[in-house]
């Protein structure tokens, strides 16, 4: 009897010894999830307005007439290279046009404001009008003007411009 | 007849029963103060390892969803009653193209299934994706992933892996 009770009792303990050193036991299980992203080349342009007015005026009192709808809006939004070159045009199809009348289109110039926007003056060659480098979103405006004259021709001058924005 | 020193006897059993009580006495005190709980078996299974988010324009898609959502999640653990699992995502970093980077905690997740939780990924910070309790774990959830889009993001193939760890204790 004293030999089975002794028999039992270390087992208990053995077990309890067992147990203790079990204490904190974790089983675990991982996985590996690759996430892969691709991003190409983009480019977006968003002129606020799709055309903008002279109205008629004094020469001596306006020498310079503002569009109408100065202050335009202009947003350039490119995904490029992390040192691309983003430029943004705008070139002039001819002259302002009246039927056989024309206005010089060097007469108009813009102001710009935000960063990387430039000023200038239209011609039917491609001008300058805002350049940056690396992807990223650009808000600037434009506010056009038309030197005035004695010497325009009465009539209703038209023409288009194209803005053009391009990011490699 | 020999004579037995009864004295001589009864000290040396006496001796030889103090030293089994404290062998018994002091491993079932440890074993009262601090219950051993223990987790046998626990197995995680994604469905894919390859999560994939396509170009898309930032204006029109503000939050790319992966291609493979919403992928599959099941975990199972056989452990005590007191078994405690956590499921959980540690990115090993940014996603990477060249020099160029997107942070990592731009991807997020939503989760279905009870027990599954949703979150965002974070690098080097492994972030709680399911906790279950008990003895008998058999989960099945589901995890949709998604970019944030950005006209900041330079053009590239980005990648970084992520680790899941299933632990039960």
């Amino acid at each position: 009897m004293k030999t089975r009770s002794v028999v039992s009792i270390a087992i208990v303990t053995a077990a309890c010894m067992l147990g203790a050193l079990a204490q904190g036991y974790a089983a675990t299980d991982q996985q590996n999830l690759t996430i892969n992203a691709t991003v190409s080349a983009k480019a977006k342009l968003t002129v606020g307005v799709a055309a903008i007015n002279f109205a008629d005026a004094d020469p001596d009192s306006v020498p310079s007439i503002a569009a109408t709808e100065n202050p335009v809006s202009v947003t350039v939004k490119a995904q490029t290279g992390g040192g691309s070159s983003i430029t943004l045009t705008v070139q002039a199809n001819g002259d302002l046009d009246s039927g056989t009348d024309t206005i010089d289109i060097s007469n108009v110039t813009w102001t710009a404001t935000g960063a990387g926007f430039v000023a200038g003056t239209m011609d039917t060659t491609a001008q300058a009008a805002g350049s940056w480098t690396g992807p990223g979103r650009h808000d600037g405006t434009f506010s056009y003007q038309l030197a005035n004259s004695w010497d325009y021709a009465a009539g209703s001058y038209s023409q288009t411009v194209v803005y053009t924005l391009t990011a490699p | 007849m020999r004579a037995v020193d009864f004295r001589s006897w009864l000290c040396w059993r006496g001796r030889t029963t103090v030293a089994l009580a404290l062998f018994v006495i002091a491993p079932v005190l440890a074993c009262t103060a601090a219950i051993p709980v223990w987790a046998d078996d626990a197995a995680l299974t994604l469905d894919v390892l390859t999560l994939s988010f396509p170009s898309a324009d930032p204006d029109l898609t503000p939050e790319i969803p992966a291609l493979e959502n919403p992928i599959s999640v099941s975990v199972r653990v056989r452990g005590a009653s007191t078994t405690i699992t956590d499921l959980t995502a540690n990115a090993a970093g940014n996603l990477i193209s060249g020099s160029d980077i997107i942070p990592i905690d731009r991807v997020r997740w939503t989760a279905a299934g009870q027990g599954f939780v949703s979150g965002n990924l974070e690098a080097y910070d492994p972030q709680l994706v399911g906790q279950w309790f008990g003895k008998r774990t058999d989960a099945t959830g589901t995890l949709s992933f998604r970019l944030q889009n950005s006209w900041q993001y330079a053009t590239g193939f980005y990648s970084q892996v992520v680790v899941y760890t299933l632990v039960s204790y």
